[in-house]
């Protein structure tokens, strides 16, 4: 019993430098405010701990020499939300281009539905996708 | 039809503003080296030979009162030359092309068929699935096989009617997953 408790003070205390080391990790699911007009959530997060049927993302359509995005997010739940917006600006799409699989994304739209601002965050704090 | 005429003018635009530049470069030029050069004769109009502090503040030959007197007569020279221009050509005035709502220019090309018909065919999507308040698997498949084949403007015009109506809340998304 003593050696048992003895072992397992040393194993707790050899965690301690493991643990401290770490780095920031943060959780973000997605979420919609529709009176600014803006949707954000990390894909890892949104995908690990939102309600079914929330999602996150951006799809970049391109054709020839030509190409449009479209951003959606979806908080799911009793009363689901969803918004879109959607831009053929370079910009625009250069911003969509760059999410990953465990990106950060946060998207603003006006009241045509057309994208306004796209930001995609690739940081080590993102969650990364459960299986 | 009209290109060639109308290329053809805008190329004599091109050299009569040009030769106006050049002619109002040359008046110019010419009152700056005047106005700087020594007086040939002495005389009550003559500059004093020795400037005071104050006078000599005041760089030698500066253009900026004869600039200003040369832009005028620039101007009118090219609205002018341009007027004339546009009149032997039979239009009223310059061809306006403004840019679209991201600033890009107008097409010069004169849309396919093709693009007429997938246009047409996209807005067809949505107002379908308006009118029945709904946007499901099918309308986004339908949807999809169609943004190829438009122009970016196109594209733009059916993807935010899409957009817009859902988050105004007269479509329900009904698909498995994304929007399209």
């Amino acid at each position: 019993m003593k050696r048992a408790l003895t072992l397992s003070m040393f194993v707790a205390i050899a965690a301690i430098p493991v643990l401290a080391s770490a780095g920031t990790k943060s959780s973000n699911p997605v979420s919609i405010d529709t009176v600014n007009r803006r949707a954000s959530g990390s894909t890892g997060s949104t995908r690990n701990t939102s309600p079914s049927g929330s999602y996150i993302g951006c799809q970049v359509i391109a054709s020839g020499a030509s190409s449009s995005v479209v951003c959606s997010a979806r908080v799911g739940g009793a009363s689901p939300v969803f918004r879109s917006c959607s831009s053929s600006t370079a910009a625009m799409v250069t911003a969509a281009a760059a999410i990953g699989t465990d990106s950060d994304i946060v998207f603003y739209w006006d009241t045509s539905g057309v994208c306004s601002t796209i930001y995609t965050s690739n940081y080590s704090d993102n969650e990364p996708k459960a299986p | 039809m009209n290109g060639g005429r109308t290329k053809a003018g805008r190329g004599a635009i091109a050299l009569v503003l040009v030769t106006a530049l050049g002619v109002a470069a040359g008046e110019w030029h010419g009152r700056r080296h005047a106005s700087s050069s020594p007086p040939a004769t002495e005389g009550p109009d003559a500059e004093p030979a020795t400037a005071t502090a104050a006078g000599n503040c005041e760089p030698r030959g500066a253009p900026a009162a004869n600039a200003a007197v040369d832009m005028d007569a620039l101007t009118a020279v090219v609205r002018r030359a341009v007027a004339e221009q546009f009149e032997a050509s039979g239009r009223k005035e310059p061809p306006t092309e403004a840019p679209d709502a991201h600033g890009r220019p107008p097409s010069k090309l004169a849309p396919t068929p093709e693009a007429v018909a997938a246009l047409a065919h996209g807005r067809t999507v949505v107002d379908t699935a308006r009118a029945q308040g709904r946007w499901t698997d099918d309308d986004a498949e339908a949807l999809r096989s169609v943004l190829p084949q438009l122009d970016d403007a196109s594209r733009d015009e059916v993807l935010q009617s899409l957009t817009k109506a859902v988050n105004l809340g007269e479509l329900t998304v009904e698909t498995r997953g994304r929007l399209l």
